[in-house]
């Protein structure tokens, strides 16, 4: 069978030379008669048509200009051409001219006719028509002639192919019989090759393959121990390295991306990501290593809890973050009551270490569904933290991607209000205790949204301030309330953040235009404590600067924050706002009682005004009178309003 | 000033001169009498074996005429081809059927054409215009500078028996006639 | 046509046997024929080129013969620029007179183009050519106005309209021009002589011109820009200082140009040294007497141009030299102000008087090197191909801001040209500009030229600028065009260097202006020298760049629309005359950019009406008349003044000319009626609009060998 096949591979080869050979050739030499027939034919048109396209301009002008005589000289002249059998002249449909070759007369030869429209000279009216009649002996002559020449070269292309293909065929022969000798090769046996003496190219291969069946000797048995022992070290590190992938090192447990790779192979089940609430400060504390110690002890004990449990899969995916995946979705009341029995326990837990004990507390994030079920049991962790809690089930009225959205709808309103010059100020006045009269205002910012609604600033501040629109926001303020003021006789007050003060540009911004308005010396500035004073340096910096100018300052919801009241103090402020939490309730709140009064005590010693804001019923502002405040700020004496009744 | 501007007016009325393109007058003065050679029947027109080329002005375009001589001297030498020739200056009043002629080149004038149309047809020889507008009263060539330099040939006015042109020319003229005007 | 003959030729003598008939033999005759078709060749060329058939071509041109303008009594460029339809004239507080086409940025430079011989001559500082404007006509052969953006891709952007002028320089064969000698005399002591020489040997050709002028020409100004506040400011009222009086608007020119042609090589230099007077001051002081501006202009341009077979290459270098210079007292005596050194340092306002008043050098010279290839093939059939590049680099090479002392008033100069300059010293330009065009000529009665620029510069990029005209003859006498094209212009330097200057504050980042044109024109040719022109236009301009005195800083905010129409009569009454009139509407809106707010056009005249009349009376003589309409300008918003009024002006001129002698002697006399002609000055500057020449005269006597 086999050697049925080789031995028809050389008589193949032939057979498709020559076949396919002659095909080409065979329709080569078609078209080209075909292309070469018509070419010639053209040709002949042509040259009838190139005739007729020189006599037409001639033939019109001299229909156009009467000179009959013309014409017909140029007919008598055309005749003499033998190629020309006859000429047609008709004008407006009647023949002025005809004129025929004896041998047209006669009828021998065959012939185009050319038809072409006279043209009267510049224009584009039909005057008459010529009609040639051209030889069509020419052509016949050349294609008869070119056909016998191609018929006679197609058989000797032919002949000649057939004999090239036997000749190929013998002197493939030695070729055959090398492949029948090595039909039986294998490496371990040794072979007899022919005609390795011959000096020609078989002679070549043949001594190749002699040498190289030396050589595949050697070199199959040196192969056969590689391969083996390769084998064996792929098989290890493929192990290794799909367990690297998908455990934590630290712990061995599965890893985030385990947990993604599984996620995608169960239709449903529901996930809780539990988070160690201030693992950082562990191991600032006791170190890195003590840190990665509770790490892995913690796991172990995770691990031990959910062991018995086989839908329950236990990943750690970095540092302070552990996951509970549920193959299995237990009832949801089930999963809560885990979760808290869960968090209840850990809080139990004491590690060790040398002889502190530690303990943790950790917050859990929860989804009951497996689409988006990471990102979703993040968010749900997030929002737990956020609100303080301990735990949060993801729940699509969280709408936790809602609120993302909503702080970007406010940046677009707000850059709207700023474009539309909608940023306005609002003025509260203060009032002195012992007076009675208004002594300043407070300047306080509003926007006016699409439906001309006031917008108070505790809805758009807090996000302002994480885009950098809030510095435009208070850079209107300072120009627009300053602007407000440069006119009237009243102190007012402006609030800035440490934000604010630390920006260059707005510090900048703020003097050049307490300048250019000249306020300086009726400007207040309101520097919020509740934020918590770092850069005592930098906000000394710009007070002194600004006191310098004339400027005063007060410190914003004193009572509130967590500042140094000795670095506080020694800023050299002016006056203090005692935190509205502290006024609200001064009526009744025995404890607020007592520290609002030992503020205006301490500030009265250092010549510091008090001022309490959030006056909003006569009882408060009674009390506050009682406990010697000096100013009153709040609702129940006056709104903050658009215009000042001054 | 009004009385000056006045006056002027009233003195310039005995006298003017018409307006000449100065590339046109040049480009005709180039171009028209090497027309003249190419008439088959241009030796029936010779005048002493000379080619007379007779240019017809008004008056006060005279400066215009001697200038137009000038220039075709300039060019020509003497010599059109092998023709010597030959440039008299008829003033139209002076234009008769005696005017010696083997072509006539006629500028502007507010005289009747109609006259020169008819010398000329008497005389059978080619009369090319200035004015592209003479053309419709009997004068046979004229050359416009439009997008490209056009020669212009009134059909009506070429009388095939006194004169034969060369083919090739008849087919770059633009023809003008009772038809397109 | 050539080829058309000689190939009718070979396929004749082919088919049809000559006989002995003829009188010539046929082969003398094809000759002939041969020579006749080169002689239309050349008659088309030389007719093309100046623009004798371009009621044909596909684009839209306003011609205006040197030797008819100095019929007229015209003295120079400018006035020769009046004559054009749609073009009004604008001027600024240093007398930089500037055309408007078509009522566009009225006061901005830069928005038309000036090429003498082909070269581009606008200055670089400001964009604008007034140093040329005072060119006598005499040197000038012709001038060929293009509005609008145009049809052609070649390089050069023209915004608003381009200024060809050809000089004497320009030769065809058989329309040699004589040598000349001119002398002018005329009103402000107004003195010209100049004259223009070729010479000629085998393939060399060398042509020069040369011109002096001057003038003492003082025009009434009324109370300076002080009275108005433009040194009022930090608490500060000098309006009293303010002096009212007649501002030197004199002139001093002289200019020398070279043009040599060498076989295909070509040399074409010039030198203009023009001063003027400080005119209306630059810091907006009525100028006391000593003070001038030069803008001198030089430049050198080799050429090669070469044509072979089909195709033309033309090889252009050049370098260019212009300066602004200015030497004048800025401020008068007693000026109380702040020290604006200072302030523009840190703000800092110390009070300073200038006793014996501020005085001032200003200088900034700029250098343009430009460098073009240009190949054109011909070997398409009924196409015209033109391909090739422009590169030019523009820059500051010298700076020089002195003035008064302004820590202590005192008058003396003090060098401020590293501390406090006028201008960006480093200030420089790279453009490169690639095109390519077609002329397509479909049949004899439609024909197209379509193409596009790119240009790419160192700035912010203009980048493709496609444009497409079309003209359509109808018959010898009817024929339409139309014509869409794109163009812009790029921001001057005065527009984004200028430094330190609280009336002007430079602006680097700004955009160049652009514009789409629409344009559709209608040419009724009575007869070869009677034609009606008709045009429409549409123009959409973009990012028109403004500065005013309320926002000093040049910004790209304004977008004009703007449209109208303009017809053009010429030819002759009866036969002894020649008739000339045109008139033009525009009408638009400007919409500033940000804002939803849209004005009328300012400081435009809707309605332009010039026309001439020459009468020949005979060889010699020939009288004429020449009248121009302005009507009146709207204020831009916020300028409370009345309105800029309308006004008529006529002129007429004798002109005698003496053929045997080959002297012409000229007399005119300008704006008979006495008739105010103003030029609006910009809100916050001069309160009176700025003056113009009332009646003058002109003589001229020029002789030709």
């Amino acid at each position: 069978m086999r050697n049925k096949a080789a031995g028809s591979l050389s008589s193949r080869i032939v057979l498709s030379v020559t076949l396919v050979s002659f095909f080409i050739i065979l329709i080569v030499f078609l078209v080209v008669e075909k292309i070469n027939k018509e070419a010639f034919y053209n040709i002949e048109i042509e040259k009838a048509n190139i005739i007729v396209r020189t006599i037409e301009p001639l033939i019109a002008l001299n229909i156009y200009l009467d000179m009959s005589s013309k014409t017909d000289m140029i007919a008598l002249q055309l005749i003499e051409n033998p190629n020309i059998l006859a000429l047609k002249v008709l004008k407006n449909g009647k023949t002025i001219n005809e004129i025929k070759s004896k041998e047209y007369e006669n009828g021998i030869e065959s012939s185009f006719v050319v038809e072409k429209n006279i043209f009267r000279p510049n224009s584009k009216k039909k005057v008459g028509t010529i009609i040639l009649t051209y030889s069509s002996k020419n052509y016949q002559e050349l294609t008869n002639k070119y056909t016998q020449l191609t018929v006679s070269l197609f058989l000797f292309l032919s002949i000649l192919f057939l004999l090239l293909g036997l000749y190929i065929k013998r002197l493939l022969l030695p070729l055959r019989q090398i492949a029948t000798s090595l039909k039986n090769y294998s490496p371990n046996k040794e072979i007899n090759i022919p005609f390795a003496e011959a000096h020609n190219e078989i002679g070549l291969i043949s001594t190749a393959l002699n040498s190289m069946q030396q050589n595949i000797l050697h070199y199959s048995k040196n192969q056969q121990n590689i391969n083996h022992y390769l084998e064996e070290r792929v098989a290890e590190k493929t192990l290794e390295l799909s367990k690297q992938l998908y455990t934590n090192n630290l712990t061995g447990l599965p890893n985030r991306l385990s947990l993604l790779k599984k996620i995608n192979t169960f239709s449903d089940g529901a996930l809780i990501i539990i988070n160690i609430d201030d693992f950082k400060e562990i191991n600032d504390f006791f170190g890195q290593k003590v840190g990665d110690t509770i790490l892995i002890k913690f796991s172990m004990r995770l691990k031990k809890m959910f062991l018995e449990d086989e839908n329950i899969i236990l990943k750690h995916f970095s540092g302070d973050e552990f996951a509970l995946f549920f193959v299995q979705k237990p009832p949801l009341d089930e999963l809560i009551e885990m979760t808290q029995k869960l968090i209840f326990d850990v809080e139990k837990m004491i590690f060790f270490h040398e002889k502190n004990e530690i303990s943790l507390r950790i917050t859990v994030g929860g989804v009951y569904q497996i689409e988006g079920a990471l990102e979703k049991a993040d968010i749900a962790l997030k929002s737990a933290k956020k609100k303080g809690i301990s735990y949060q089930f993801y729940d699509e009225k969280l709408n936790v991607e809602g609120q993302y959205k909503n702080n970007m709808e406010w940046v677009k309103k707000l850059k709207t209000a700023i474009n539309l010059d909608k940023i306005i100020p609002y003025y509260q006045p203060i009032f002195d205790n012992k007076s009675g009269k208004i002594v300043s205002c407070e300047c306080l910012i509003r926007l006016i949204d699409d439906e001309n609604n006031i917008v108070s600033p505790s809805q758009f501040l807090s996000i302002a301030k994480k885009s950098r629109l809030y510095y435009e926001l208070t850079k209107i303020m300072i120009q627009k309330s300053c602007h407000y003021f440069e006119h009237l006789d009243c102190d007012f007050s402006v609030n800035l953040s440490v934000e604010d003060i630390l920006n260059s540009d707005v510090a900048r911004y703020i003097k050049k235009t307490i300048e250019e308005y000249n306020v300086t010396h009726k400007i207040i500035f309101e520097i919020l404590e509740s934020e918590g004073i770092e850069n005592y340096e930098e906000i000394s910096d710009f007070i002194k600067e600004m006191k310098a100018l004339g400027c005063r300052i007060a410190i914003d919801d004193f009572g509130s924050g967590y500042s140094n009241f000795e670095h506080l103090l020694k800023l050299n402020i002016d006056y203090i706002k005692i935190d509205g939490s502290l006024i609200k309730n001064l009526e009744t709140d025995t404890n607020a009682q007592v520290i609002v009064e030992t503020i205006v005590n301490f500030a009265k010693k250092l010549n510091i005004l008090t001022v309490a804001e959030f006056v909003h019923n006569e009882a408060v502002s009674i009390k506050v009178k009682e406990l010697q405040v000096d100013r009153t700020q709040g609702f129940f004496l006056a709104e903050p309003q658009e215009q000042l009744p001054l | 000033m009004k009385k000056i501007i006045f006056l002027i007016l009233t003195l310039a009325n005995l006298l003017y001169a018409h307006n000449y393109n100065e590339v046109l007058l040049k480009a005709q003065a180039s171009i028209f009498p090497k027309i003249v050679l190419l008439d088959k029947k241009l030796s029936n027109k010779l005048i002493d074996g000379k080619i007379v080329y007779t240019i017809v002005y008004d008056k006060n375009d005279y400066q215009t005429a001697l200038d137009i001589r000038k220039f075709i001297d300039e060019s020509y030498d003497g010599h059109f081809d092998e023709y010597e020739y030959k440039i008299s200056l008829v003033e139209f009043s002076d234009l008769s059927n005696e005017t010696q002629a083997s072509a006539i080149y006629v500028l502007n004038t507010s005289m009747n054409m109609q006259k020169v149309a008819k010398i000329v047809k008497e005389k059978g020889v080619v009369a090319f215009s200035y004015d592209l507008e003479n053309l419709k009263q009997g004068l046979l060539f004229s050359l416009l500078l439009e997008k490209s330099t056009v020669l212009y040939l009134n059909k009506e006015n070429l009388d095939t028996q006194k004169v034969d042109f060369l083919d090739s020319l008849l087919q770059i003229v633009k023809f003008i006639d009772n038809d397109n005007g | 046509m050539n080829q058309t003959l000689s190939y009718m030729a070979v396929v004749l003598s082919l088919v049809i046997n000559a006989t002995g008939l003829y009188a010539q033999p046929i082969a003398k005759m094809d000759d002939i024929l041969a020579s006749i078709s080169t002689d239309i060749q050349h008659y088309t060329e030389v007719a093309t080129v100046t623009k004798q058939n371009e009621a044909y071509q596909p684009y839209i041109i306003s011609v205006f013969q040197g030797q008819e303008l100095e019929k007229l009594g015209v003295a120079n460029l400018k006035e020769a620029l009046l004559l054009v339809p749609g073009v009004d004239m604008a001027t600024d507080n240093v007398n930089t007179k500037t055309p408007i086409f078509r009522g566009s940025n009225s006061l901005a430079f830069g928005q038309s183009k000036l090429f003498i011989d082909g070269t581009l001559v606008n200055n670089v500082f400001f964009d604008a050519y007034s140093e040329y404007l005072g060119l006598p006509i005499e040197m000038i052969k012709r001038v060929e106005v293009v509005r609008g953006p145009g049809s052609k891709t070649d390089g050069v952007n023209a915004y608003a309209g381009s200024i060809h002028v050809i000089t004497y320089a320009e030769d065809f064969d058989g329309f040699e021009s004589s040598d000349k000698l001119v002398f002018k005399y005329g009103s402000y002591d107004y003195k010209m002589g100049g004259f223009v020489k070729t010479y000629k040997a085998d393939d060399l050709k060398v042509f020069i011109d040369f011109y002096y002028q001057e003038d003492n020409k003082k025009l009434p100004a009324g109370p300076d820009g002080y009275s108005q506040g433009s040194m009022s400011a930090f608490g500060f009222d000098n309006t009293n200082l303010s002096r009212n009086g007649d501002a030197p608007v004199w002139l001093q020119d002289y200019s020398l140009g070279l043009n040599l042609n060498y076989k295909d090589f070509s040399v074409k230099a010039r030198i203009l040294e023009h001063t003027q007077g400080n005119a209306y001051g630059i810091n907006l002081a009525l100028p006391e007497n000593g003070g001038r501006v030069k803008l001198p202009s030089y430049y050198l341009e080799l050429g090669y141009n070469k044509e072979i077979n089909n195709y033309t290459v033309d090889i252009k270098a050049g370098v260019k030299y212009d300066t602004f210079d200015s030497k004048d007292k800025l401020g008068p005596d007693g000026v109380n102000f702040i020290d604006m050194v200072q302030f523009d340092t840190d703000y800092t306002e110390n009070n300073v008087t200038f006793t014996d008043g501020i005085y001032g050098e200003h200088l900034a010279q700029q250098r343009t090197l430009y460098q073009s290839s240009y190949l054109k093939y011909k070997g398409f059939n009924k196409h015209i191909i033109t391909t090739g590049y422009r590169y030019v680099k523009e820059e500051t090479v010298d700076m020089v801001s002195k003035l008064s002392n302004w820590a202590t008033g005192d008058a003396a100069l003090v060098d401020y040209t590293d501390i406090y300059p006028f201008f960006d010293k480093n200030a420089k330009r790279d453009t490169l500009i690639f095109s390519l065009q077609d002329e397509y000529q479909l049949n004899d009665s439609l024909g197209f030229i379509y193409g596009f620029n790119y240009e790419q510069t160192s700035d912010k990029d203009a980048g493709f600028e496609p444009r497409v005209s079309m003209v359509y003859q109808l018959d010898t006498n009817n024929i339409f065009k139309a014509i869409y094209s794109r163009s812009h212009r790029n921001p001057s330097w005065q527009e984004m260097y200028t430094m330190n200057n609280h009336s002007r504050v430079g602006n680097t980042t700004l955009e160049p202006e652009k514009v789409d044109a629409f344009e559709l024109a209608y040419v009724k040719k009575y007869s070869s020298d009677t034609y009606l022109q008709t045009n429409l236009f549409y123009l959409l301009n973009k990012n028109q760049i403004h500065h005013s005195a309320t926002d000093p800083q040049y910004k790209n905010i304004l977008d004009t629309d703007l449209y109208g129409l303009e017809f053009e009569y010429k030819g002759h009454i009866s036969d002894e005359d020649q008739f000339y009139l045109n008139y033009s509407y525009v009408g638009g809106r400007s919409q500033i950019q940000d804002a939803a707010v849209s004005e009328p056009l300012s400081n435009v005249s809707h309605h332009l009406a010039k026309g001439y009349y020459i009468y020949r009376i005979n060889d010699s003589f020939s009288l004429s008349a020449l009248a121009k309409y302005v009507s009146s300008k709207e204020r831009a918003s916020g300028d409370t003044r009345n309105t800029v009024e309308a006004y008529s002006t006529l002129d007429s001129a004798l002109s005698y000319m003496n053929k045997r002698y080959d002297f012409t002697v000229m007399l005119s006399l300008k704006n008979i009626f006495d008739a105010k002609v103003t030029y609006p000055s910009p809100p916050k500057t001069y309160s009176q609009d700025y003056e113009q020449e009332r009646r003058n005269f002109l003589i001229a006597l020029k002789k030709e060998f």
